[in-house]
């Protein structure tokens, strides 16, 4: 191909081949700078003829078209959407707090019913603790040993098992737990229709928006999702906002409420309950001493009319049950003043109580709002972030 | 060795410190880049074709035949593989800006590539190939293997990397929402552009067209395989590069020996 080229001894097997012309190797460099230059100038030339000939094109426009249930879309510039999104915030706000104040006050309504029904039960407890035997069975324990646990015991039983307040808490909370969220979605129904469209026309007719440009480029906003999560609290979803123990208490099975929440040991523990307990304990301290007096007074009786025989132990003894059933009766009026405040500390105790548990409801209340507006920003960002495309979808 | 080692490093430090100067600097520098690497890769272009084409000559035609002179490898094929060069070295310069910055990190296993593989690929061939095809041999295997490993290794990782969505998007919008407007100024950036352009146009087009593997299921995969392919091109212009400045180093070695 190449005659110009000086005759080169053939290679021979054993000598290594010249494969790089070296000889050539400063032409081939000039030739290169030559080519890489020309090239480039080109190049460069090319790109000036085509910058002088680009004709500078109109600015794209961004728009949000807004798509809210029941309305026309609402189309708007970028600044526009993300006020509209602030207001629209604000406005869940506003709802959440006004939702907040109304249920709060249905289940205060609520709750005073129920404590109505609690009374009974807590009757049928201090009607056994102030009545003869009750009296006398507490005196015999309190001699005996662990008067704590016996008043325990009937708590439970009179209380929360035969007369059922277990059965009616758990009830309670339960229905409680049941119609909230409709409760929540018929005030949300009555407010916010009204008011989203009024939000609505109000920033329709603050940004009108030519939608004509031609380069104009849209950007759907779906809101309708997130709204209709927000304001139609379903009983399920509005469930999987309960903190973990009070979500326990719908599915866990009605076991007893009061061991759960400890209520026999503050029920114990009311200050009236403690100054009743504390009465029979006081009567108890006196007894040796009452004893042996109403033993020394039948005593001296006895020697002053010396009477002989079973006569005079017939008034020893009756001096001395006289003088005991004396005592009882400052005891059981000493008692019976505290039944009153007994079973208002009683029942302030439970409200107390059932009040932490609604308290739950309330901060799922929260949690709930909470999720429906991240879950309109979370919209927000979509539309303006769309996720990359992937080849492996994963 | 220590040649070899020097070049290369330097070779490749001077392509990374250009990729990360500022982009004034960069346009500066494209032209002396071009021309260097444009020479390396001629190097090792010409060391190939010739040696083939001397073996292949070798098999037909007596020692002494004058065949022998007009066929071999002259200033036409050397001329060919010069715009060849020129063009390799090109794509390996856009290309290398354009990339993704832990792709960069793939192609840096060019190095030990042509700094470890080769010698011992040499010590293996010894016993089976000719003394003086040694070098050009090994350079040549280590070439194609450098090319299709660091390839596959690249669009490997390419795969897996999210791409900016275009699905259902007109190509102008496309282009418009993701080509970036870049702050190299000249030719250079407006060669940006154009490879960026390139590389967008063939994602929208097969997104709008395969998707994804979901999608299509092993065609798509074979498609974007066959798209990215143009990445082939990008490790075939850094091997040569490579191999081109390997062989300058062995040349001062052999110089240096006498």
């Amino acid at each position: 191909m190449d005659k110009s080229s000086a005759p080169m001894p053939i290679q021979a097997e054993t000598h290594r081949p010249d494969t790089v012309p070296y000889r050539m190797l400063l032409g081939l460099l000039v030739l290169i700078i030559a080519l890489v230059l020309g090239i480039h100038t080109l190049m460069e030339r090319g790109y000036r003829s085509l910058g002088e000939q680009a004709i500078d094109q109109p600015q794209q426009t961004l728009l949000f078209r807004l798509i809210i249930q029941g309305q026309a879309p609402l189309v708007l510039d970028v600044p526009g959407t993300q006020q509209f999104i602030d207001d629209l915030q604000l406005h869940n706000t506003r709802l959440e707090q006004a939702a907040q104040q109304h249920l709060a006050l249905w289940q205060q309504q609520r709750l005073a019913q129920f404590m109505a029904q609690a009374e009974s039960p807590i009757d049928h407890y201090l009607d056994w603790y102030y009545s003869l035997g009750g009296s006398y069975l507490r005196l015999l324990i309190a001699i005996s040993g662990d008067l704590d646990s016996l008043l325990s015991d009937r708590m439970q039983r009179l209380i929360f098992e035969q007369g059922g307040l277990d059965q009616q808490m758990t009830r309670f909370l339960h229905q409680l737990q049941r119609d909230y969220p409709a409760a929540l979605y018929d005030f949300l129904a009555q407010q916010q229709a009204v008011d989203l469209e009024q939000l609505t026309e109000n920033y329709r007719q603050r940004y009108p928006v030519d939608e004509r440009n031609e380069y104009t480029q849209f950007i759907e906003l779906d809101l309708r999702q997130p709204l209709q999560d927000l304001f139609n609290p379903e009983q399920q979803r509005f469930e999987a906002y309960f903190p973990v123990a009070a979500a326990g208490l719908i599915t866990a099975p009605a076991s007893s409420l009061a061991i759960r929440y400890g209520l026999l040991g503050k029920l114990r523990n009311t200050p009236t309950a403690l100054a009743a307990s504390r009465a029979t304990r006081r009567y108890l301290s006196r007894l040796p001493i009452q004893l042996s007096a109403r033993a020394a007074v039948s005593a001296q009786a006895a020697a002053a009319a010396a009477p002989s025989g079973p006569i005079a132990l017939a008034i020893g003894a009756s001096v001395f049950a006289a003088g005991i059933g004396v005592d009882w009766a400052m005891l059981k009026a000493e008692e019976a003043s505290y039944r009153e405040g007994q079973k208002r500390e009683f029942l302030q105790l439970i409200e107390g109580e059932l009040q932490q548990q609604l308290l739950a409801i309330t901060q799922a209340q929260a949690a709930y709002f909470q999720a429906g507006k991240q879950a309109i920003d979370e919209t927000l960002n979509q539309a303006t972030r769309q996720r990359p495309f992937r080849i492996f979808q994963n | 060795m220590w040649r070899h080692v020097l070049l290369l490093g330097i070779t490749m430090a001077m392509l990374l410190l250009w990729r990360s100067a500022p982009p004034l600097y960069q346009d500066w520098l494209l032209l002396p880049l071009w021309v260097g690497c444009s020479l390396l890769i001629l190097l090792s272009n010409i060391e190939m074709a010739r040696a083939r084409r001397s073996v292949w000559l070798a098999q037909y035609l007596n020692k002494d035949s004058p065949w022998q002179q007009h066929l071999r490898y002259g200033l036409f094929g050397v001329l060919l593989q010069l715009l060849t060069s020129i063009a390799l070295a090109f794509i390996l310069l856009i290309k290398l800006l354009i990339l993704d910055a832990r792709l960069i990190l793939i192609l840096l296993l060019g190095l030990p590539l042509m700094l470890l593989f080769t010698p011992w690929l040499q010590q293996r061939l010894s016993r089976d190939v000719k003394v003086c095809y040694q070098p050009v041999v090994a350079r040549r295997l280590s070439v194609w293997l450098g090319t299709l490993l660091l390839g596959i290794l690249l669009i490997a990782v390419l795969l897996t990397l999210p791409q900016p969505p275009m699905q259902g998007m007109g190509w102008s919008e496309a282009m418009e929402r993701y080509l970036l407007a870049g702050d190299t100024p000249g030719m250079l950036g407006a060669m940006i552009r154009a490879g960026e352009l390139l590389d967008l146009s063939q994602k929208w087009l097969l997104q709008n067209t395969i998707g994804d593997v979901q999608r299509s299921g092993l065609l798509a995969l074979l498609i974007w395989l066959l798209a990215f392919s143009s990445y082939f091109a990008l490790t075939l212009a850094l091997t040569r590069l490579l191999a081109g400045a390997a062989i300058q180093a062995e040349h001062w070695q052999r110089k240096h020996h006498g």
